[in-house]
């Protein structure tokens, strides 16, 4: 099986490995789990085991006089909002001592108030605000909703999800001579930083942080969090490095979620498919004194008269963060089930009812492609595919708009021996970074990839994004481009010497530097940089051109083909198909990757994961990897990704999110269409597809 | 997974004077106890038998790792795992779950693919222990799990990564032709967040087009 598709144009005409690859098969890439210093202790917050808790006692002395445990802090009135709320820590010379210190102290809790939960608030779910005034003539809209030929109201709910990052939040910490040294696994290099300076009154310029490999971060890594806070106070104090690595289940209470959501859609469509108005109410079920729940409604349709409201509610869990494509699964999922629906009442096949509503006729083209290599002719009415385990397809717009670009830099070095070096504050978190600035600097020089080392994770580099919003490649890849090039010309100038032709007539090929009207006058690169008259030839950006922005939207596609066992209501989904508009596709490996990890984290929030709460007490019901279930390999579909490259590509587009918001709506729809008997809430557990099943049976 | 069942296993606990349930049960984990793929045998011979077993401080011990033997001191609740990161520095095993249910710790022990979070060091005396450190050539040459890997982009953020090489790697060994619906059950002990599964089926059919 092939996993890269022939028909993905590779604009820099480079189909290279993973520069780090090498270092990840082998063990020798070091993430900050893997740090070990000389002295280093450890330590761990201690949780408050549910929600509202209340300290009652704790044997300190006995988890204190353990031989090994440094310093064991404990508020002894201790409080918890929240089931996983820090209220003290451990520090030990060992993990395992931390562990016994933790149950030597033998607390016991008392619960004073029962926990939010919110899905038992269906029914009397709290009044409406709206979030900006609609200018919606609401006695208009009733009339449209009232007099339209096809109209279909439904509530949809999704459900809280973990970030699940492999490698749990972790800080390692030394503090010597009024210098911070920091190792930390983050998705943001500067804010890092920056946290610790915060927290330690170190001022910035004396604090050097290490972010080389991290372990997954998927929104949830942020900031420098109360496990870098902990690491430097506890390293400052005793002036011995400090590791704060979480557990598993501190990961799981604590590190942030996908926020759940209710979401009302109410549509209304005349007798051709065109959608005429409707109402969208989104419920976000966030964590305490949270927001940032609730489904994004997109832009994708044309909706007509349209009112839309929303309302947070504070659940008692801890607070969200952000989680790839924030809103936007779950308010896509909505979105293309309630179009699903409709296209169901006036009749229409989903496709066809959305190219009338769709104004973007490039989706309907990525469509057209992605309906072919799916084979969509095969889709049979709904619940109409003949025996026990029927097959569906379904489909799901992609919706991104590449509006924001965050203030980047970049270095570049050439060193005399003809090697480069190319220098970004940016973080790799499994997106390809490292391989991108390389392959980008390779290509704008026109030397061999392995000529270039890619340096990233350190805040003494040009500043970069945090990894969020799928920024960081569309942000950091001007100033790379520019970087390079001036970097490019300068060296040419130097050969322009050598070889007698006006630096503006040569160019670089394949690590050759070669008069373009003649060329036979060529010389090596490497000899041209041995010219160098510097330690290094230096070539930095701090703010690019606007004109090496990637311009337009990264639109797309996602469909799906599941099989659902009629008998059992399990769910496979059998293939993905996304077809994804980008900028220009640096390195296509990776860029695959971004769309297989889209498509897979689309099957576990449809199908599997969710984190369960006691309702009563808000204690973690799953907070683990065995109970909390991820897709394994038996999981996944065979996955094709087509990247949609137009023509006149020129910079980076955004790619890591937006390639897995449709797909958990296209894997509901496809479901429906299997079954006949639509799931209105995620995950599509096997007893939800059997209950709408016979619920639809015990209609007809 | 090995069907073999040991005696002092069935027993509760090992010569060793340690009850692998117990500690199992300790961890809040019962699914995977019947499947482990390894014998227990003792721990330190002359430590046995006195009544009293050994521990709970730290005692020697001697594993034979990566084709070399390694003492080190540690305590006899301490997993394999912990001891080949805490004390040997073989930081390429991940500690993920802590419980058997993510394959990131993954190790070699007499040639079948081991959670090495599952395993207490001391049981793992006297067994050929090979870690992802230990996968390489002696001549820096990958093995052929590794090179799929790399050619195939089968990785993302890597923390999964080793434990899925040596998976691949213990799997090849039994099944050196497999199909892709066997790769998906043989790795299926294996967990990646970052989800580059089919990019991990692909490097394994591809390495087992290679001679081993």
């Amino acid at each position: 099986m092939a996993t890269t598709d022939p028909r993905n144009r590779v604009a820099l005409e480079n189909d290279g490995s993973r520069v780090d690859a090498r270092a990840k098969v082998t063990g020798a890439a070091k993430y900050t789990h893997d740090i070990k210093l000389p002295e280093m202790m450890f330590a761990r917050h201690i949780r408050a085991p549910f929600s509202n808790a209340k300290l009652v006692k704790a044997d300190l002395d006995a988890a204190k006089k353990i031989k090994g445990v440094i310093e064991v802090n404990l508020e002894p009135e201790g409080r918890g909002d929240y089931a996983g709320q820090s209220v003290g820590y451990v520090c030990a010379e060992s993990p395992r001592l931390i562990k016994d210190a933790m149950k030597a102290l033998n607390m016991e809790w008392s619960n004073e108030t029962p926990a939010v939960d919110g899905h038992a608030l269906k029914g009397e779910l709290p009044a409406l605000e709206k979030k900006k005034p609609d200018d919606v003539d609401q006695a208009e809209l009733d009339q449209v909703l009232g007099q339209a030929k096809h109209v279909i109201e439904a509530n949809y709910e999704t459900q809280i999800q973990h970030h699940v990052s492999l490698e749990t939040h972790s800080s390692v910490v030394q503090v010597a001579d009024g210098k911070i040294k920091a190792w930390g696994s983050t998705q943001g290099t500067f804010a890092f930083r920056d946290g610790l300076a915060k927290d330690s009154k170190i001022d910035k310029a004396n604090i050097e942080v290490n972010v080389n490999y991290v372990g997954g971060g998927f929104g949830s890594k942020l900031m420098a969090g109360i496990e870098g806070t902990l690491a430097a106070q506890l390293a400052g104090k005793y002036n011995r490095p400090c590791k704060v690595v979480y557990t598993r289940k501190d990961e799981s209470l604590d590190t942030g979620m996908r926020p759940g959501t209710i979401q009302y859609y109410k549509l209304a469509a005349d007798e051709s498919g065109k959608i005429l108005g409707g109402r969208f109410y989104s419920w976000g079920l966030s964590g305490v004194k949270n927001t940032g729940g609730g489904g994004v409604k997109s832009a994708t349709y044309n909706l007509g008269k349209f009112a839309k409201g929303g309302a947070e509610i504070s659940l008692s869990q801890c607070p969200a963060r952000p989680q790839r494509a924030p809103g936007w699964p779950q308010g896509q999922f909505a979105m293309e089930s309630a179009l699903d629906e409709l296209a169901k009442a006036c009749g229409l096949d989903p496709i066809a009812f959305r190219k009338i509503n769709d104004p973007k006729t490039d989706r309907h083209k990525q469509y057209d492609t992605a309906m072919k290599e799916i084979g969509w002719d095969r889709r049979k009415p709904d619940g109409q595919w003949p025996g026990v385990v029927k097959h569906g397809f379904g489909c799901g717009a992609i919706e991104w708009e590449n509006q924001m670009f965050f203030g980047a830099g970049a270095e570049v070095r050439i060193y005399h021996d003809g090697k480069v070096d190319i220098r970004s504050g940016a973080q790799d978190i499994g997106t390809g970074t490292r391989t991108l600035i390389v392959d980008l600097t390779a290509h704008t020089l026109g030397v061999p990839r392995e000529m270039v080392t890619g340096l990233l994770g350190s805040a003494e580099y040009p500043t970069a994004p945090f990894s969020g919003g799928s920024m960081v490649s569309r942000s950091i890849a001007p100033p790379i481009i520019q970087a390079a090039e001036q970097a490019k010309t300068q060296v040419l100038e130097l050969a322009a010497k050598e070889l007698n032709v006006p630096a503006d007539q040569l160019d670089v090929k394949a690590g050759a530097i070669v008069a373009k009207a003649d060329g036979a006058k060529k010389m090596e690169w490497a000899a041209a940089c041995k010219l160098i008259t510097q330690d290094f030839l230096q070539s930095v950006v701090t703010k690019a051109d606007v004109k090496y922005r990637g311009k337009g939207d990264s639109d797309g596609v996602a469909l799906a083909e599941v099989a659902v066992d009629t008998e059992t209501g399990v769910v496979r989904v059998l293939k993905v198909v996304i077809v994804q508009q980008c900028g220009i596709v640096v390195n296509r490996k990776t860029a695959e990757s971004q769309i297989a990890g889209s498509a897979i984290q689309g099957v576990g929030f449809a199908l599997f994961e969710e984190r369960i709460m006691n309702a009563v007490n808000g204690a973690h019901v799953n907070p683990n990897m065995e109970w909390y279930k991820l897709p394994g390999p038996v999981d996944i579909p065979e996955i094709v990704p087509i990247l949609d490259v137009p023509e006149d590509a020129t910079g980076v587009r955004s790619l890591g999110e937006p390639t897995l918001v449709g797909v958990p709506a296209a894997i509901a729809n496809a479901v429906a269409n299997a079954t006949g008997a639509r799931v209105r809430s995620l995950p599509l557990t096997p007893a939800k597809v059997m209950a709408a099943m016979s619920e639809k049976g015990a209609k007809a | 997974m090995s069907e073999k069942v040991d005696k002092d296993h069935e027993e509760g606990a090992g010569r060793s004077g340690f009850s692998r349930r117990s500690f199992l049960q300790g961890m809040g984990l019962a699914a995977s106890v019947a499947s482990l793929p390894f014998n227990v045998r003792a721990g330190r011979a002359d430590e046995v038998g006195k009544g009293g077993g050994v521990g709970p401080g730290p005692v020697q011990m001697t594993l034979k790792i990566n084709g070399q033997a390694a003492a080190v001191e540690a305590e006899p609740r301490m997993t394999l795992l912990e001891v080949l990161r805490e004390k040997l520095d073989l930081t390429g095993s991940k500690l993920v779950c802590d419980r058997g249910s993510c394959g990131a710790c993954t190790v070699m022990i007499d040639g079948q693919s081991v959670n090495s979070c599952m395993l207490l060091a001391i049981d793992a005396q006297g067994k050929d222990i090979t870690t992802i450190e230990g996968l390489v050539h002696p001549d820096g040459k990958l093995d052929r799990v590794q090179e799929g890997f790399i050619e195939h982009d089968a990785q993302q953020c890597g923390f999964c990564t080793p434990g899925f090489v040596m998976r691949a790697h213990g799997f090849l060994k039994e099944n050196p032709k497999p199909t892709l619906e066997q790769i998906r059950e043989g790795l299926s002990g294996n967990i990646c967040r970052c989800g580059t599964y089919t990019h991990v089926f692909a490097a394994v059919l591809a390495a087992a087009q290679k001679e081993g």
